[in-house]
């Protein structure tokens, strides 16, 4: 029978984790995300099994005061208002309540109503386009551009820009946190291993010393 | 299998970190020099098999291996899995360091459980060895299952249901544990008797 030499062992447990796809290992992660007036947040295991059932807690992160809590449905999601605080910023923490917990800091500055003392979006009126010698475009567009007030239309723009934004604040919420890297992997064995080095190294003092 | 931090109270944590400081320092005195790279392996080992999923139940679970480093290691099973658990909260973010202490025994203390009642077994030929490396796979996670379950129940009388539920979720890592022991310790035994230390334990 051909023996296999400690070497050869430690090149298959070293194979491991090139073989394996590192993901998450038993552990719980949120992240949130801004969704119009509401905040929603995604709880999930490893390889993006939803965590259902957990709870939810949003926390002050200055005070500690908890405004609101509930209960993650089958897909893990949660969504609540943006709550009425003067703190800047927002702790949600989900508990699975089998010993996993975790948390995600929202900052609410980025939700906070929109500052109402920006200039406003200057609309071309007709008189400047003159003045900049441009063609007058058709009449009915004119009259439905001058129908439409500042206001409005930086609403328009706000709404329509806060729908694909949700999207890229979720993709960037989600990809916030990386789970182990092959680095990870590969120095914590190369850790362990110097570790061995060290103990080698002590027990053979010990032994010249005898 | 590892708690996070923030869930358990101090008494829990304190107890967890007294049995991994016992368990650590038999198990360092235990430990002789041609025994070193046997345990570092099989702390490698510890340390990235925790990246292997496990697609069945409820829950999403990982290997662990306590069974295997109970019957190969004994008591240097705690120094073996405090490390790999310190580099997997550091590296991985699994656990954290303060339920170090908890994490350790929650999965160590069930692995040593393992060595004295498997591992007279496993010195045996043929279908004994084969049975007593199954029983080391799944008692390990049983008890190790069982360990969290009481270190979250005391922390929180609401915690009993959760409790029953982690048990549950590992009963499928139990007999897939209980498997892979069991190929692992007949393939060993085979091929390089040695690092069982067969009739030396």
């Amino acid at each position: 029978m051909k023996r296999v030499s400690l070497l050869q062992l430690l090149f298959i447990i070293l194979c491991i984790p090139i073989m394996c796809r590192p993901g998450y290992a038993h552990k719980v992660r949120i992240f949130a995300w801004q969704d119009g007036e509401n905040i929603l947040t995604e709880s999930m295991f490893s390889r993006g099994k939803p965590a259902l059932n957990a709870t939810i807690s949003v926390v002050e992160t200055g005070t500690g005061k908890e405004l609101l809590s509930g209960i993650t449905d089958t897909e893990g999601l949660f969504s609540f208002r943006v709550p009425r605080t003067d703190s800047k910023e927002l702790k949600i923490i989900v508990d699975t309540g089998d010993g996993h917990k975790n948390s995600w800091n929202y900052s609410l500055e980025d939700s906070t109503p929109k500052d109402k003392n920006s200039p406003p979006l200057q609309l071309k009126t007709p008189a400047d386009r003159q003045a900049q010698n441009q063609p007058i475009s058709e009449e009915a567009t004119v009259n439905t551009l001058q129908n439409i007030s500042t206001a409005e239309l930086t609403r328009i723009i706000e709404t329509a820009l806060d729908k694909k934004f949700t999207i890229i604040n979720r993709t960037l919420a989600e990809n916030s946190e990386q789970g182990p890297t092959l680095q990870d992997i590969l120095g914590g064995i190369g850790y362990i291993l110097g570790l061995a080095g060290i103990a080698a190294y002590m027990q053979s003092l010990k032994n010249k010393k005898e | 299998m590892h708690i996070s931090e923030g869930v358990l109270s101090p008494p829990v944590l304190l107890v967890g970190a007294a049995v991994t400081m016992v368990g650590t320092a038999i198990g360092l005195k235990k430990l002789d020099y041609d025994r070193i790279m046997t345990v570092s392996l099989l702390t490698a080992t510890f340390f990235v098999a925790s990246l292997i999923h496990v697609p069945l139940g409820p829950g999403n679970v990982h290997l662990i291996m306590g069974g295997l480093m109970g019957i190969v290691l004994g008591w240097s099973c705690f120094p073996a899995i405090l490390v790999a658990l310190f580099l997997q909260s550091v590296f991985f973010n699994y656990g954290g360091l303060v339920v170090l202490g908890v994490n350790t025994t929650t999965m160590a203390l069930p692995a040593l459980i393992c060595f004295y009642l498997c591992r007279p077994w496993v010195e045996k030929n043929g279908h004994k060895r084969k049975f007593a490396a199954f029983s080391a796979g799944f008692l390990a996670i049983l008890f190790s299952s069982f360990l969290m379950a009481v270190a979250l129940w005391t922390t929180d009388k609401g915690f009993v249901q959760a409790a029953q539920l982690v048990i549950a979720v590992h009963i499928p890592l139990m007999i897939i544990e209980g498997i892979i022991t069991m190929f692992t310790v007949s393939f060993l035994a085979k091929v390089q008797p040695e690092f069982l230390r067969m009739g030396q334990q």
